[in-house]
């Protein structure tokens, strides 16, 4: 992987592992609808550089042991 | 910056390939695991998920998806398919479904990132044409439940332009909005772009005053598959015109080389081989056939291999002249794999019919093609066409053989004509209504998008 795009790969990597870890610590409806909603555009970034694990990022969540 | 993204619009065909079989391989998981559909017709080839390992297994063992097979469990007291759903309905966020002027129309449900990936697939084209953030788009349409322009919609917002809705007035108020608000794009199906500039004409208004730099258009064959078609709305609107080729219940999957060479298949969502319609053999480059595509990207309703019944001649592109290395449809969709006849022997294609019509001064571009049986029961094929209005009628005689040798002259064959006064057929909002099937019903396949 390019140096830059692995730059940003990791990145994005921290970004999400932030929303999730913040997921579990609301049960605020409005609060958990837009963290998963920046999740799904770090997701959509990652399959721009055609580097995204799962086809859907909540199979990834799921993958985490994120509970919904 | 040329592409809006150039790590897959310039990725070298050997790193497409690998990343189309990863994503192949995922889905067909995916798809099993979430849909009965699938796991049924993978049972009914005695196939798992695990069997399919190399792009040469996915294309000889992996079974063709039709439309019947995503009508097959539809009701009238479902939203959707019960077995095509691989998302939980109540995550559903959007509803489409086709015309269905023949049986049951085929239900169409997106989940939020469904829509996101439709919409994108449209910003690939905008961006590589010259649309530009903050251009403002017109919308010629009603927003009913035709997935096309409200795709298009998606990814007017998605690229941070404006959409203006012409929705909920008619042809004569929307003209009216045109000359007032002054858009940069106007969206429409093809025929009902030249139905407007027929209208302007009507109420002594040049469609050149709206200042419009664009046409973008999808639903029907439009300004990459007919040139003639392009030249004329060139020409009315003092602007470029493309299309993007759709397929509302797969994806916006093939946008405009910005060259008109064709359309592009979006390889970041989708991937496709093109087979022989009656054989289903895979196809070589540059043959013609029918186009069977897999979709990343709707994944509410998943579609593998599925045959869309559109005829396309199908090329690498390493790379197109426009820099592109997405497989090119060269003159985008051809014809419908259910409406191309063979007459004496030779195929006849709607889109080549059409082009030769255009040409002719004297006809409108107002067409019909009626399929039927000649006296021998073969499939036989006549065409009606509108005279423009300066024609007198002492001459449709005339324009009727001068139609009938410029086919002849192009494709080989001489087929029946009939010339008609203005007027005399439908105009159409949406998609025209062009190919008509009189044959038996045995001799006919069904057709609906």
């Amino acid at each position: 992987m390019d140096e830059s795009v692995n730059e940003l790969y990791e990145l994005i990597k921290i970004a999400r592992e932030k929303i999730w870890k913040a997921l579990t610590k609301t049960d605020i409806p409005a609060v958990k609808k837009a963290l998963k909603d920046a999740d799904l555009m770090l997701h959509w970034s990652l399959w721009h550089l055609a580097l995204e694990e799962e086809l859907k990022p909540e199979l990834e969540r799921e993958k985490a042991g994120i509970s919904e | 910056m040329r592409f809006w993204n150039p790590i897959w619009e310039t990725m070298p065909r050997k790193k497409l390939d690998e990343i189309h079989l990863k994503r192949i391989k995922k889905l067909i998981r995916y798809a099993y695991t979430h849909t009965q559909l699938y796991r049924r017709k993978f049972r009914e080839c005695g196939l798992t998920p695990d069997d399919i390992n190399t792009m040469d297994d996915f294309v000889k063992k992996v079974p063709f998806t039709t439309k019947e097979d995503l009508t097959y469990s539809q009701s009238p007291e479902q939203m959707f398919a019960v077995d095509a759903l691989a998302e939980k309905s109540d995550t559903i966020i959007h509803y489409f479904q086709t015309s269905g002027t023949t049986g049951l129309p085929l239900k169409i449900p997106f989940s939020h990132y469904d829509t996101i990936k439709y919409g994108e697939d449209w910003v690939y084209g905008f961006w590589a044409v010259g649309i530009r953030p903050r251009f403002r788009f017109y919308f010629a349409f009603s927003w009913g439940m035709y997935a096309g322009f409200w795709s298009c919609y998606w990814g007017v917002r998605r690229l941070g332009c404006t959409a203006i809705s012409g929705g909920g007035v008619g042809t004569e108020d929307r003209i009216k909005q045109l000359q007032s608000l002054k858009p940069d794009v106007l969206v429409a199906t093809p025929t009902y772009a030249v139905y407007i500039a027929e209208m302007c004409r009507k109420m002594g208004v040049d469609p050149k005053s709206f200042g419009l730099k664009f046409f973008y258009g999808a639903g029907e064959p439009g300004p990459t598959a007919i040139p003639k078609l392009r030249e004329e709305l060139e020409s009315y609107y003092g602007v470029k015109a493309y299309e993007l080729y759709g397929v509302a219940e797969v994806g916006a999957i093939a946008p405009a080389c910005p060259l008109q060479l064709g359309t592009h298949l979006n390889e970041s969502n989708y991937h496709c081989i093109v087979i022989d319609p009656e054989t289903g053999e895979l196809l070589s480059e540059g043959e013609r056939g029918e186009n069977v595509v897999t979709s990343f990207a709707q994944l509410s309703q998943p579609v593998i291999k599925y045959r869309t019944k559109d005829i396309v001649e199908w090329h690498y592109s390493d790379a197109c002249e426009c820099g592109r290395t997405w497989v090119l449809y060269k003159g985008s969709v051809l014809a419908r794999s259910d409406y191309v006849v063979k007459v004496r022997g030779v195929n006849i294609y709607q889109t080549a019919i059409e082009n030769i019509i255009r040409s002719i001064p004297g006809a409108s571009p107002y067409i019909e093609m009626h399929l039927r049986l000649d006296e021998r029961k073969l499939d036989d094929m006549l065409i009606k066409v509108e005279a423009d209005q300066s024609l007198p009628s002492e001459m449709y005689s005339d324009l009727e053989n001068k139609i009938a040798e410029a086919i002849r002259g192009v494709i080989g064959v001489r087929l029946a004509v009939e010339v008609l006064p203005p007027n005399s057929l439908p105009r159409y909002e949406l998609k025209a209504k062009k190919i008509f099937d009189h044959r038996p019903k045995e001799r006919r396949m069904l057709l609906e998008r």
